[in-house]
């Protein structure tokens, strides 16, 4: 009876190392591609593999570069990349879960050379949101490069805010939140706006590291999306379900009260002009209005949503693409919400569907797609036809998943 | 059958335990105590059963013993004598396997639940989406949880913690379960068995106390919790620290008369003395069990078998 319950207690334990191992443990990273056209009108598009590296393929999936380069066996990072990268042109920067800020030339992928720290270790925290880049004067006469003036800001779990110069990896500043950090800087007239995991809703002077408002907005959740900035307001979903407006001088909210969505946000919201659209964990999508917040609109996907929307011009007409975790990009006409056609599934090389997560990301009329399980990088193309196509692989299957 | 899985173990316990959070003044280190203590109260009939069972089992380890030399070298037979004898005594051979058995999902399910309750990673948080009854109106406000709890972090692996911390909770893990095994240890006349019941008596908490380093502190708050109620249950019940502290057993009034070791019945103890030296009182003495026996236990016949081994 003992040495049964010694087999069971072993197993027992077996199982729990093993859910330790596996599922629990693993970071997947869902990195969103940047794509960057030159003045040559060259297209390059970035984007982070599942493994950990960073790649540069050109507009027909073959790949230029990659770092750690996969051509002479290097091994991946291991740390994914959950941000997407931020692109200058000369440099591409892009932050890992190991709390690492990477700066490499645009044209090579090897490390710039004029930051003495590269990577630079943030914190003991995780990068998770995405680095943006901001002109800024404090950051002129440091530098080396053609990257003059702009000034590297990125948010770490630790809830710290920092800003670099990107010339050189030189601190400018560092703020301070009481919360994680998770979602992407956004940077606007010279103020940085940030949420943190706290609940509140920071504005930070770019300049200095001060904050802008006489005291940072509180929100009924937790904030992990990255705001959107325009007209004079700061949009934005925490995951107390709601949906916040803000007026971006003073950080008074703008509506009468803030629209309650009945679930998470956690994908960022995205506006025309006119109306605001925001997409809630389990797949309900509402279209706002920007000015009082009343709801113009709702259509409900049935599914979980995590990748934020995008807004995209299709026969003359914008529409919203939203992708579902399980691996479908449904359409929706802007005036009512309808779903315009079916949903596009995104499947990989044996046709399994597979886990859209990182944000979606367009360019004219396509629309760039970094999958996970396995990863793969797609392009919609929805002036023909709207079927995905891939770029990545094949022309990267010697990269990993 | 992760679906299975999911609806009917893993979202409930971090139902709630989200629950218990936002009643117990946002503590997450109180949440697991108090939901031990109702994962322990839940499984009471099981642990009554399972005691009754262990007791069961000591009374007629005599009798087994006997069954064993009647049948030295006729295994089937003697398995059929011992499981009839057992059918009769009304003992289940599994029975003490009920609470563990229903305690091994419970671990899995309490360390999934809190690995999602303090999501370190976005496919943490993005799983905890999924498991949040959106009908429980103030639990999606919860997130993220305070995982502070007497200078633990909760979600954080013990060997990632500070010195103390690492090697505290690994030594908590293990004392705390190995004093819950010692108090229902129960003592075999079979050298085989008991030299196994010695091992598992180590192995088990040496076992987990290592297993802890690998998990998060709030598992390990868990399993030092789960044993320390059970400890408690179990004196409640049976009135006794069992071998834990073997003075304060409550001798039963016929093993005064008869002279048995502990736990063993007075219509069994003294008739069914083995021949084979394996006296369980001569381990019992090893193990300083029979230093306050009731003054009549000592005038149980000796021949000094065990010693001349």
């Amino acid at each position: 009876m003992k040495v049964a319950l010694f087999v069971l207690a072993v197993t027992a334990s077996l199982l729990l190392v093993g859910c330790a191992g596996a599922r629990f443990t693993t970071k997947g990273g869902w990195s969103s591609p940047v794509v960057y056209e030159s003045e040559e009108g060259r297209r390059v598009i970035y984007v982070g593999s599942q493994e950990g590296r960073l790649l540069a393929l050109d507009s027909l999936g073959g790949l230029l570069w990659s770092f750690p380069d996969v051509t002479i066996d290097e091994s991946p990072l291991g740390r994914v990349l959950y941000g997407a990268p931020a692109v200058d042109g000369e440099r591409v920067y892009f932050g890992t879960y190991s709390g690492e800020l990477y700066a490499l030339d645009a044209q090579t992928g090897e490390r710039a050379t004029e930051w003495s720290v590269n990577p630079i270790v943030v914190d003991e925290g995780h990068i998770i949101g995405a680095p943006t880049l901001a002109g800024e004067e404090q950051c002129f006469g440091q530098t080396r490069g053609a990257v003059e003036g702009d000034v590297l800001v990125v948010g770490s779990s630790s809830g710290s805010v920092y800003a670099f110069c990107a010339a050189d990896g030189s601190p400018v500043w560092r703020a301070e939140t009481r919360g994680e950090v998770w979602g992407s800087p956004v940077v606007s007239d010279g103020t940085v706006y940030v949420g943190s995991q706290d609940g509140h809703m920071y504005a930070i002077s770019l300049a200095s590291g001060t904050p802008r408002w006489p005291q940072a907005f509180k929100a009924g959740g937790a904030i992990v999306a990255q705001p959107w900035v325009a007209d004079g307001k700061v949009f934005f979903g925490a995951l107390d379900g709601k949906v916040y407006a803000l007026d971006a001088e003073s950080g008074g909210p703008v509506w009468r009260k803030p629209f309650d969505g009945g679930n998470w946000f956690w994908a960022g919201v995205i506006s025309d002009g006119e109306k605001l659209y925001a997409v809630t964990v389990k797949g309900k999508v509402v279209a706002l209005d920007g000015d009082t917040g009343i709801k113009r609109w709702e259509t409900n996907l049935n599914a979980m949503v995590i990748s934020s929307p995008v807004l995209v011009q299709k026969q003359g007409g914008v529409r919203l693409m939203v992708a579902t975790k399980e691996g479908e990009i449904a359409i929706l006409r802007t005036e009512a919400g309808e779903e315009d056609g079916g949903r596009i599934p995104i499947s990989d090389a044996e046709n399994k569907q597979v886990k859209l997560k990182a944000p979606l990301v367009v360019s004219e009329s396509m629309v760039y797609i970094n999958t996970m399980d396995p990863w793969t990088t797609q392009v919609v193309d929805l002036n023909t036809g709207g079927n995905a196509t891939w770029i990545c692989p094949p022309s990267c299957d010697r990269i990993g998943r | 059958m992760g679906v299975i899985w999911n609806a009917v173990i893993l979202s409930p316990m971090i139902n709630v335990l989200a629950v218990l959070y936002a009643v117990l003044l946002h503590n997450f280190g109180l949440a697991i105590i108090v939901f031990t203590l109702l994962v322990r109260l839940a499984t009471l009939r099981l642990t009554q059963r399972q005691l009754r069972s262990t007791r069961k089992m000591q009374e007629i380890q005599p009798k087994i013993q006997e069954i064993r030399r009647k049948y030295p070298n006729d295994k089937q037979k003697a398995s059929q004598a011992q499981m009839r004898m057992m059918k009769e005594a009304g003992v289940n051979p599994i029975g003490c396997l009920g609470p563990m058995v229903i305690q091994f999902p419970i671990w899995i399910g309490l360390y999934q639940s809190i690995i999602s309750l303090l999501p370190t990673s976005p496919e943490a948080l993005a799983r905890l989406s999924q498991h949040l009854y959106t009908w429980l109106p103030f639990v999606d406000t919860l997130v993220p949880l305070n995982r502070s709890f007497l200078g633990l972090d909760l979600g954080l692996e013990v060997s990632k913690h500070g010195f103390m911390v690492t090697v505290l909770m690994p030594v908590l893990v293990g004392a705390s379960m190995w004093a819950q095994q010692k108090m229902t240890a129960m003592p075999s006349m079979d050298a085989r068995t008991e030299s196994t019941n010695r091992m598992m008596l180590w192995m088990m908490p040496f076992m987990f106390g290592f297993f802890t380093l690998q998990f998060p502190a709030g598992l390990a708050l868990y399993w030092v919790a789960s044993a320390a109620i059970g400890i408690v249950i179990q004196y409640r019940i049976t009135g006794s620290w069992g071998n834990l502290f073997p003075s304060s057993r409550k001798a039963p009034p016929e093993a005064a008369t008869q002279g048995v070791g502990q736990g063993k019945p007075a219509d069994e103890g003294s008739k069914e003395e083995p021949e084979d030296g394996q006296s369980g009182d001569d381990r019992q003495n090893r193990r300083g069990g029979g230093r306050n026996r009731p003054a009549g236990a000592r005038r149980r016949p000796r021949g000094g078998r065990g010693r001349g081994r």
